[in-house]
């Protein structure tokens, strides 16, 4: 006997199109754990186009860090830099995040002749001259190239605090009289091996907080089915009545659930990469993040979460389908819901 | 009445003989109990009836008497707790849920009091619907589908849904669709109960015409006087027993038992 699968696709059709508002509530729980899963996915494409300027933050933040280990945060504090070549992108962000911090001076003189300011550091820094630099100053910062040949002790005379802070180099040049710091210091294996484990850890965390809101979608798809097997006793009845087979309602219950797995997987693969660029856009600046995307990694993970979307209602509907099929018709035209 | 000799009476009430009327349902000591938690509902206590065919009959009884269930029966819509329904002597303890909805697709068609249409369909998909069960599609169904609608006199409604006709055409929609699959066996349990006199009527009146031309076996539960007089034979179920078995012709319709 053949089974009438276009038959049973019209009346799921119908169905759907009748019971509009619950099959949009029962497609909303696919919606949100493809949608999840999709953010994640896609976070890591967004994260590996942006890992440039996640480095760039990283360095900034060290060297801001190894600065307020010496000389406190910055704010209200005078800083003196002594530029001896063009500064380095990283170099630039400590200077305007010193200035973002409200240090209440942030001077610059070039060590030597001819070397002027970057753009980014117009209005963030005053010029002064190379004499009357570090006065008043809580640190001495050294940007641009390695040590130079300068008097230290004639230079630090009138500062607040004999600090020098040199922003490359792994180690400090000690200088007589005067504290040094690298701001440059990489962290040790032992720090980057807790880094390393630390990243596992939360990519871990992430992988399992995936798995279980797919479960929670699972568990609400199957809810809404067995909802919709209850609620249509008497439709089941009366097919089966009229001689419908069994595999014929088990199909017509796992078509209802896949047409809803995919509508509801495309959706939740859309507002999911929505969420995650408008995240990621904050975080990083929209133009970095929407540069960074790859068509092709995002439609194959927009395939991945079509393939799990489909595959996970498929399997939600198993329970109800196997109950709405197995029901003898006297019994399910006798309930009346 | 009282014209008929007594000779003339068991004459025409004498079991038919096999060759004559072949038996179409034979139900034998058919039990069914149900279970609700602790407590156990003998709803049917050893039945045994012989349904010839092309024969109309109906059942009567007051309500928890195991009407419907000897209904479900002997349709083939549950399974009996102990004895045996044969339906075209086919037992249909033997047969698997597929072979139970080829049966309940190609031999019998089935009347409920409320209808059952489905309410997402039109009428004419309603019908067709079994049709496509039994692998009828397309145009062929479609035809089908109208030319049963008209016999019913419901084919100006074809594509309305149910929702929008009055009870009486869900119910003439109702006897097109048990029709689709040309049934030997026509199961009708109170077609009449949620309509009023004039509309039961013409049920009443359509199934007995559609009986004749078709030559098909109508069973039907009912307390309808007009439905009980039009029949060929009326049972009275009481407490899951058949007491009573007559002709109409027998039974005197101004006893208190009717009203």
């Amino acid at each position: 006997m053949t089974l009438p699968a276009s038959v049973a696709f019209e009346v799921v059709m119908q169905g759907i199109r009748i019971r509009l508002g619950r099959s949009i509530v029962t497609m909303m729980g696919i919606v949100l754990g493809i949608a999840f899963l999709m953010a994640v996915l896609s976070g890591e494409v967004i994260r590996k186009g942006v890992a440039e300027e996640e480095q760039l933050r990283a360095t900034v933040r060290r060297m801001a860090n190894f600065l307020a280990a010496e000389v406190g945060p910055p704010e209200g504090r005078r800083f003196a830099v002594l530029m001896t070549g063009t500064p380095s992108m990283a170099e630039v962000r400590l200077l305007r995040q010193l200035q973002e911090k409200r240090a209440e001076a942030v001077r610059l003189a070039s060590a030597t002749a001819g070397i002027s300011e970057p753009e980014e550091l117009r209005g963030v820094v005053q010029r002064v001259s190379t004499n009357d630099l570090a006065d008043g100053a809580h640190a001495l910062l050294v940007v641009g190239g390695e040590r130079p040949a300068v008097d230290w002790s004639a230079m630090l005379e009138r500062a607040r605090n004999k600090v020098v802070a040199f922003s490359r180099g792994e180690k400090p040049d000690p200088i007589y009289g005067v504290t040094t710091v690298a701001l440059g210091k990489q962290p040790g294996r032992r720090e980057q091996e807790k880094l390393a484990r630390d990243l596992h850890k939360r990519a871990f965390r992430r992988g399992w907080i995936v798995v279980i809101s797919l479960i929670a979608t699972v568990i609400c798809i199957s809810n809404a089915m067995l909802m919709s097997v209850t609620e249509r006793f008497r439709e089941i009845g009366t097919m089966k009545c009229l001689g419908a087979l069994s595999a014929f309602i088990r199909q017509m219950f796992l078509i209802e659930s896949t047409l809803m797995g995919i509508a509801g997987s495309l959706l939740g693969a859309l507002m999911g990469l929505a969420f995650a660029l408008v995240a990621y856009g904050i975080t990083y600046g929209f133009g970095l993040v929407f540069g960074s995307l790859e068509a092709g990694s995002i439609l194959l993970y927009a395939a991945i979460c079509l393939a799990v979307g489909v595959v996970l209602s498929a399997v939600a509907a198993l329970y109800p389908a196997r109950i709405a099929s197995r029901m003898l018709p006297a019994h399910a035209l006798r309930t009346n819901v | 009445m009282t014209d008929f000799t007594r000779e003339q009476l068991n004459g025409l009430f004498a079991e038919p003989s096999e060759a004559e009327r072949p038996c179409v349902i034979r139900a034998v000591d058919v039990r069914k109990t149900y279970r609700m938690g602790n407590l156990e509902v003998h709803a049917l206590q050893g039945a045994t009836l012989d349904v010839s065919r092309g024969e109309y009959l109906s059942i009567m009884g007051p309500s928890g008497s195991g009407k419907t269930t000897l209904f479900n029966l002997i349709g083939g819509l549950d399974k009996p707790t102990a004895g045996k329904v044969y339906i075209d002597q086919v037992d249909i303890a033997q047969l698997d849920h597929n072979e139970l909805a080829w049966l309940r697709c190609r031999k019998v068609g089935y009347i409920f009091q409320t209808y059952h249409l489905i309410q997402v369909m039109t009428c004419l998909e309603n019908v067709t619907l079994s049709m496509s069960f039994a692998g009828l599609e397309g145009d062929e169904a479609r035809d089908r589908g109208l030319h049963l609608l008209e016999l019913v006199g419901l084919a100006d409604r074809a594509l309305h849904k149910p929702a929008e006709l009055s009870g009486g055409q869900q119910q003439r929609c109702a006897v097109a669709r048990a029709l689709a699959n040309g049934p030997e066996i026509v199961l009708a349990d109170e077609p009449t109960a949620n309509l009023d006199t004039k509309t039961g009527a013409e049920i009443i009146e359509l199934l007995d015409r559609l009986r004749r031309e078709m030559g098909i076996t109508v069973i039907s539960a009912t307390h309808d006087l007009k439905m009980l007089q039009t029949s060929d034979r009326v049972l009275w179920i009481e407490d899951g027993r058949i007491v009573k078995s007559a002709h109409p012709s027998e039974i005197d319709f101004g006893s208190e038992e009717f009203h």
